[in-house]
């Protein structure tokens, strides 16, 4: 299989259950017999390394190397190399930004933003973005590429943290902030975006709280 | 909230953005004596670079086109062009059309304040349909105040434009008086007196609002919560409150694609022309304007 | 009776009540309305509210399902003309990106759009997504693509710098300079000097400071020459034979050479008064700020894409306009503005009295200057600060400048401000000069008056007013006026019929930049009167376009 059919949401999904660490290798730049399979899987995980980081995982946790099938011994290598790194650094929640049991939660959160559409979709874009341009002929410098992406990450991360946090109970905009550790007026941004397209509605008024709920999806 | 930065939404904080500008090394004065020496010596290559990257690139539409690729009637077309088209008709009417312009509002009485808002954003959050389902939130906490102030921090405008600000901002007050239990409403103004003479017995039947003839001084954000504290000036002597939410009127203005269009027929028109639900109407027998 | 055709502009509560009230009186109805979408209840501000009146709802089911009506949204009324007691109207409509006969307003494209940007309608209270309906009662799907970014429309040149500020954080730094140069051949130059609108725009400034977009501009020019890279010229294939003449080797002049030789035309003749070609960038900004070999190697470029300068060549002396005019196809006039206005006090034509502009270009071109004692500098412009700031390294003792309001209203870059009394210059604020004091037919003085602030005048600006009796005299060896600069238009004949605006500048249409003599354009400072230089440059780049649409008729545009 090339690795340019790895999904980002795989690898999330693999550290949900208790991965160390992931290598991905994929075949040396410029070999790929699908032309560009090896750079839009370096693309893809650059991505899912940016997000989950995001979530408060060490990105030394996630590697992408390039080696062809004829270079062995440099596998065996790369593999030890890599071991040992992850030993170094030590189980999961031990050498991260925040420890288990909350890095378990915000991964799940990192899984379901990579499992949704607009990450997937937009990273897909890169390579055409790039080249030729967007839907209006725009030609994307790198940094402007990455810009964008990083914004959708923090707003996708933020998304499906509320969305998670709603599903379980219904919440005032202060204490889904105070939990969730997103400035209040963000909050109550993301809860409003959330509300406009029917994700999210007004439960009740407690007090001075206006209080929002999860609106499950109508079955069409 | 930071009003009318409609580019607001731009400025996130990204953790690998240095936030450091970079300065522009110089030579020193003492270098600069007698001689025509280029003052200004330009950035090294890792400098420009690192601040290139503190740029957001500004970006609305992405361009992306996955609302394309999602909809299913096919309904979302990238090239579908601007049209052009002329018309002969045998009257125009004017209005002044959906959405209210507003003058910038000077100085700062609360225009940075995260708990201050515009009479405009109030009156969308009070309407059902609205982004707050109706109810008056605070922008920093989503929290409904109990304790709100409108300020009017403009003077000297036409008495037509200033009755109908007043107007506008008492009418939310009323139905904030009715939302909320128990909301304590203060109403500054420095043309009160001269309104409520206009008004007469309609102003006294509000009740529940204070209303003051005062002016706006300063005011400060204070707090956690980010309470708005106002300085005002009332019969000589000066007066603080502190408010959970602080409402500011604002100064309309007629849209200039309106006041262009009136020009072009032939008329000067401004905001005040279009109070009292008037219309302009163009036909042949001339101008005219109508009041219901 | 006939069925009468209106046009109601403006959807709001008043103009759908119109509509219905025409619709209803049998008549068409075109309801014009700026925003995507209409209607939208509203609080009253004319009557003060009842129990059950909080809101006026205009009635939006009624107007979608009159026929008679016409609603367009997303669009301007432009032009109206009234004619035989009828309108005429031209209708322009942006985009909603949107079919709205297919849309079926399921939503689906809000739920998966990345971005979330302010609602117009809402009052930035909540965010939109960059496809979303307009308002919820009117639905009105449309797609918010901005024409460009607030920096690019904020530039007179429209610069993407967006995007070659992307290139120099992606490290390519040539691509960056060749994005610049797709529209600006005065990269070093205007990385250098320009006083960049687009920063003050910036949307980084709300949140710390803008990005320094002019300096980055001279960083990647920079790169090139000291590195010694060879640029890359792309001239097209197609060559066009007509012979075009510019006068004046200025930002206006050398950018709309530039153009023209980009769009292939290879008989371009720019005729410079002057010894050396640059115009204001060469005689107007003194070395310190724009050094000449850098200045000299924006040219070259220019003149490797096969742009002829014949400098020492002035028109209406040396060779006369007419002959020009007769021997090319078009012609661009883009003389600048180098004469000084003058400062309307007595004694001004008095020995010892200078134009700053004129004390600057003497010092560019190494000709003899005043340059002992104690100066004097009138105006509280950019120009003033470079008289100034060269005066001191001329060799002046002392130099005093004078401003008749306060620093908040001086139109000269803060930092050049700050510079010049960084250096030494002393800035008098609120000091008006009132005449020139002779002694023995020489300049000794200046008396002057203090000023205080006023009511504000029309634009907004406090009118500075003369404290009675404060008069003073302030010594000084020379003067120099600095406050302004007018076009010296004398190389055309009256006869010719130019029209001419206030500054006695060339007066065009500004799109085009042609003026009232047909195949002949001006643009810069003798268009527009003394302006920055990038707005000179966007100019000659118009006129490049307005010429090449002029010599190859509709067929190009």
């Amino acid at each position: 299989m090339c690795t340019g059919r790895m999904d980002p949401a795989l690898v999330a999904d693999a550290f949900v259950h208790g991965a160390d660490g992931i290598l991905v290798i994929g075949c040396h730049f410029g070999d790929c017999h699908y032309i560009s399979g090896n750079i839009i899987a370096k693309h893809k995980l650059d991505m899912a390394r940016q997000t989950l980081a995001y979530a408060g995982l060490n990105p030394a946790r996630l590697r992408f190397g390039n080696l062809s099938s004829a270079e062995a011994a440099k596998f065996a290598e790369y593999n030890t190399e890599f071991v040992e790194q992850i030993r170094q650094i030590g189980p999961l929640g031990a050498g991260d930004e925040i420890g288990m049991p909350k890095l378990g939660e915000k991964l799940k959160i990192a899984h379901q933003a990579l499992a949704s559409p607009k990450l997937r979709w937009v990273i897909g874009k890169k390579p055409v973005f790039l080249d030729d341009g967007n839907k209006y002929g725009e030609v994307f410098t790198e940094h402007e590429f990455n810009r964008t992406l990083s914004w959708i990450i923090i707003d996708e991360m933020a998304i499906h943290s509320i969305l998670a946090a709603l599903q379980k109970r219904p919440a005032a905009v202060k204490d889904l902030a105070e939990e969730l550790q997103i400035p209040a007026a963000d909050t109550l941004k993301y809860v409003l975006a959330l509300k406009r397209r029917g994700f999210v509605e007004l439960n009740s008024v407690e007090g001075q709280s206006p209080v929002y709920k999860y609106k499950a999806e109508e079955e069409c | 909230m930071y009003f009318y930065e409609k580019k607001g939404r731009y400025i996130i904080d990204f953790a690998d953005i240095p936030s450091e500008p970079a300065e522009m090394p110089e030579i020193s004065v003492q270098e600069r004596k007698h001689n025509f020496k280029e003052v200004e010596t330009g950035f090294a290559g890792e400098v420009a670079v690192r601040e290139a990257k503190r740029c957001l690139s500004c970006r609305r539409c992405l361009g992306c086109a996955l609302c394309w690729a999602e909809c299913k009637p096919e309904a979302i077309n990238f090239n579908l062009p601007d049209q052009d088209f002329d018309l002969e008709v045998d009257k125009v009417i004017l209005t002044s059309g959906m959405q209210r312009n507003i003058a910038p509002i000077a100085g700062n009485f609360g225009n940075r304040h995260m708990n201050a808002v515009t009479d405009l954003q109030v009156e969308r959050m009070l309407a059902d349909t609205g982004p707050s389902t109706g109810l008056i939130i605070r922008p920093q906490d989503g929290e409904i105040p109990k304790k709100i102030g409108f300020a009017q921090t403009f003077g000297a405008v036409d008495d037509r434009i200033r009755d109908a600000v007043l107007t506008f901002g008492i009418n939310e007050a009323i139905i904030a008086r009715k939302k909320i239990n128990g909301v304590e409403i203060s109403f500054i103004s420095p043309d009160m007196d001269a309104f409520r003479a206009s008004a007469g017995s309609d102003l006294d039947k509000v009740s529940g609002v204070d209303f003051i003839n005062g002016s706006v001084v300063e005011s400060t954000e204070v707090g956690e919560n980010k309470h708005i504290q106002v300085k005002y000036e009332t019969g000589g002597s000066e007066k603080t409150d502190v408010f959970e939410l602080l409402v500011l009127l604002t100064l309309p203005q007629l849209p200039s694609h309106i006041a262009e269009a009136a020009r072009q027929l032939g008329i000067e028109v401004d905001y005040a022309g279009f109070l009292g639900n008037s219309l302009f109407k163009f036909g042949p027998e001339g101008v005219k304007s109508e009041t219901d | 009776m006939a069925k009468k055709k209106v046009l109601v502009m403006g959807g709001g509560a008043a103009g759908i009540r119109a509509a219905l009230e025409e619709a209803a009186a049998g008549n068409k109805v075109y309801l014009v309305e700026h925003f995507p979408g209409i209607g939208g209840e509203r609080i009253p501000q004319d009557r003060i509210i009842t129990d059950r009146d909080l809101f006026s709802a205009p009635d939006l089911a009624a107007i979608k399902k009159n026929e008679n009506i016409q609603v367009i949204t997303n669009a301007d009324a432009q032009e109206l003309v009234s004619e035989n007691g009828r309108y005429k109207v031209k209708v322009h409509c942006r985009t909603p990106r949107v079919d709205r006969e297919k849309c079926d307003e399921c939503g689906q494209c809000i739920k998966v759009c990345p971005i979330h940007m302010y609602d117009d309608y809402n009052e930035g209270l909540e965010w939109r997504t960059a496809i979303d309906f307009f308002n919820s009662a009117s639905g009105n799907y449309n797609i918010f693509k901005e024409d460009m970014p607030v920096c690019q429309r904020t530039c007179p040149m429209n610069l993407d710098i967006r995007t070659y500020v992307g290139y120099i954080a992606d490290g390519k730094f040539a691509e960056s300079l060749a994005t610049i140069r797709k529209k600006l051949p005065f990269p070093l130059s205007i990385g250098r000097v320009c006083p960049h609108p687009c920063e003050s725009e910036c949307n980084r400034g709300y949140k710390d400071e803008a990005i320094s977009i002019c300096f980055l501009k001279r960083f990647v020019a920079d790169h090139e020459i000291n590195n010694n890279i060879e640029p890359k010229l792309q001239l097209p294939a197609e060559k066009y034979p007509e012979k075009i003449a510019i006068i004046g080797a200025g930002p206006s002049g050398l950018t709309c050479a530039y153009h023209l030789a980009l769009f292939g035309y290879e008989k371009i003749t720019v005729f410079e008064a002057l010894p050396e070609p640059g115009g204001m960038f060469r005689v107007g900004i003194p070395e310190y700020r724009l050094p000449k070999a850098i200045l000299a190697k924006d040219i070259e470029f220019i003149t490797r894409h096969g742009v002829e300068i014949k400098t020492g060549v002035r028109v209406g002396s040396g060779i006369s306009f007419d002959y020009i005019r007769k021997d090319h196809d078009a012609i661009l006039i883009a003389i600048g503005a180098h004469k000084a206005m003058t400062m309307r006090v007595k004694n001004e034509d008095a020995d010892g009295v200078f134009e700053g502009v004129k004390f600057l270009r003497d010092v560019a071109l190494d000709n003899e200057v005043p340059n002992k004692g104690t100066a004097i500098v009138v105006g509280g412009g950019n120009v003033a600060m470079d008289v100034a700031r060269s005066g001191l390294r001329i060799g002046f003792d002392e130099v005093n400048l004078l401003y008749r309001r306060t620093r908040k209203e001086m139109p000269a870059s803060p930092w050049e401000v700050d510079a010049a009394e960084h250096e030494g210059v002393k800035v008098h604020f609120l000091v008006a000069p009132q005449e020139v004091v002779v002694k023995g037919g020489k300049a000794v003085g200046m008396k002057c008056i203090k000023m205080e602030l006023g009511e504000p005048d029309a634009g907004g600006r406090r009118k500075p007013v003369p404290i009675e009796g404060s008069e003073f005299v302030m010594e000084a060896d020379t003067i120099f006026a600095a406050i302004g600069q007018v076009t010296d238009n004398s190389l055309v004949d009256e006869k010719i019929g130019f029209k001419f605006g206030r500054k006695l500048n060339f007066e065009v249409n500004p799109e085009t930049f042609e003026t009232n003599v047909p195949g002949v354009f001006a643009s810069g400072d003798a268009a527009t009167g003394a302006d920055i230089a990038i707005r000179a440059c966007a100019g000659g780049k118009r006129s490049a376009e307005s010429i090449h649409k002029y010599l190859r008729g509709d067929v190009m545009s």
